[in-house]
């Protein structure tokens, strides 16, 4: 091992992760290029979102690249949040479809707007208790993936349809409980730092804020859709 | 010989590699992917599980979870998406 690479990498990255890291950074960059050119010769705004989704995995590889446990802390926000904001976009050209159709109305008097739920087999034939299970399996995993796994659950429940009887400003209530959740997540960070002795109380608040903050983040969308459509 | 820490990283390494660029090429420009979105989502598979096996290969377990779990997601926000939008006549 040259001098350089022995003070700047610290030992507890394995030689194995080193001789990866020339072939990652290059293969990533090869893919971004691929994701980068096709989205300019793409026309479409719904393709670009399907698209750009290849220059996020390059992404995730560079950072993976580094090969230590940071690395790792990184990528699992990074999933997250790429979700969220796939979440945001596919409703922002929903709703801006809307508005276009909106302002035709004006012009066709009898044109008949009827939204109905959404039309899916598998939402139809999904045993309910599946939304119960991934929830379940959600908080014992805790962190980001029992929030991704959480959230699913609640995604598919709110997207099957069949509840009814949840009134509207429960789920007002819920975005508040998200904002607390994150107060106990930063709460838990500080006192990480803090008064290290209380680490395994900390890591416990940090773990359980940021599941409740990613698994009601995620069913933020179910909310819109019943909104809008009045589902 | 093959031994569980020296071997095995490599190949799950090279193999998403090797997955990652095909797939990646396929999502881009694969045949009638311009015309239809669901062949796209469902080129998108390739990648995705290409991503996997370079985060097993480096011993991230919870982020190989997350990747795959989320990727359950993805599928149901985009063909929700592709039905709004399909209803109202707006994906071309």
């Amino acid at each position: 091992m040259d001098p350089v690479t022995e003070t700047i990498v610290p030992e507890l990255v394995p030689q194995i992760f080193l001789n990866f890291y020339p072939i990652a950074i290059v293969v990533a960059i090869i893919v971004a290029v691929i994701g980068f050119s096709a989205l300019i010769l793409e026309k479409n705004d719904f393709q670009k979102i399907l698209v750009i989704q290849i220059p996020i995995l390059a992404m995730y590889f560079i950072v993976s690249a580094v090969g230590t446990d940071l690395a790792e802390a990184l990528i699992l926000p990074g999933i997250v949040v790429a979700l969220a904001e796939l979440l945001a976009v596919t409703e922002i050209l929903i709703f801006r479809e809307i508005t276009k159709k909106e302002q035709k109305k004006e012009a066709l008097e009898e044109f008949d707007f009827d939204f109905k739920p959404i039309n899916m087999e598998v939402l139809k034939t999904a045993i309910p208790i599946t939304c119960l299970v991934s929830v379940i399996y959600g908080a014992i995993l805790t962190g980001f993936t029992g929030g991704a796994v959480a959230g699913a659950g609640i995604l598919i429940y709110l997207f099957t349809g069949k509840i009814s009887g949840i009134p509207h400003s429960f789920w007002e209530e819920m975005t508040g409980i998200s904002g607390v959740a994150w107060c106990i997540w930063i709460i838990g960070f500080l006192l990480l730092f803090i008064t290290p002795q209380l680490w395994l109380l900390s890591l416990f608040m940090a773990g359980a804020g940021i599941i409740v903050k990613v698994a009601l983040k995620l069913g933020l969308l179910g909310i819109l859709g019943r909104e809008e459509y009045n589902v | 010989m093959i031994s569980p820490t020296e071997t095995l990283p490599w190949i799950s390494f090279y193999l998403g590699c090797i997955l990652l660029i095909l797939g990646a090429l396929g999502v881009a420009f694969g045949p009638k992917t311009a015309k239809e979105p669901i062949i796209r989502i469902i080129n998108l598979t390739v990648p995705t599980i290409g991503i996997a096996l370079i985060l097993l290969s480096y011993n991230y377990t919870l982020a190989m979870l997350t990747v795959l779990s989320v990727n359950v997601m993805y599928y149901i926000i985009t063909i929700r998406a592709i039905i709004r939008l399909e209803e109202m006549g707006a994906l071309y």
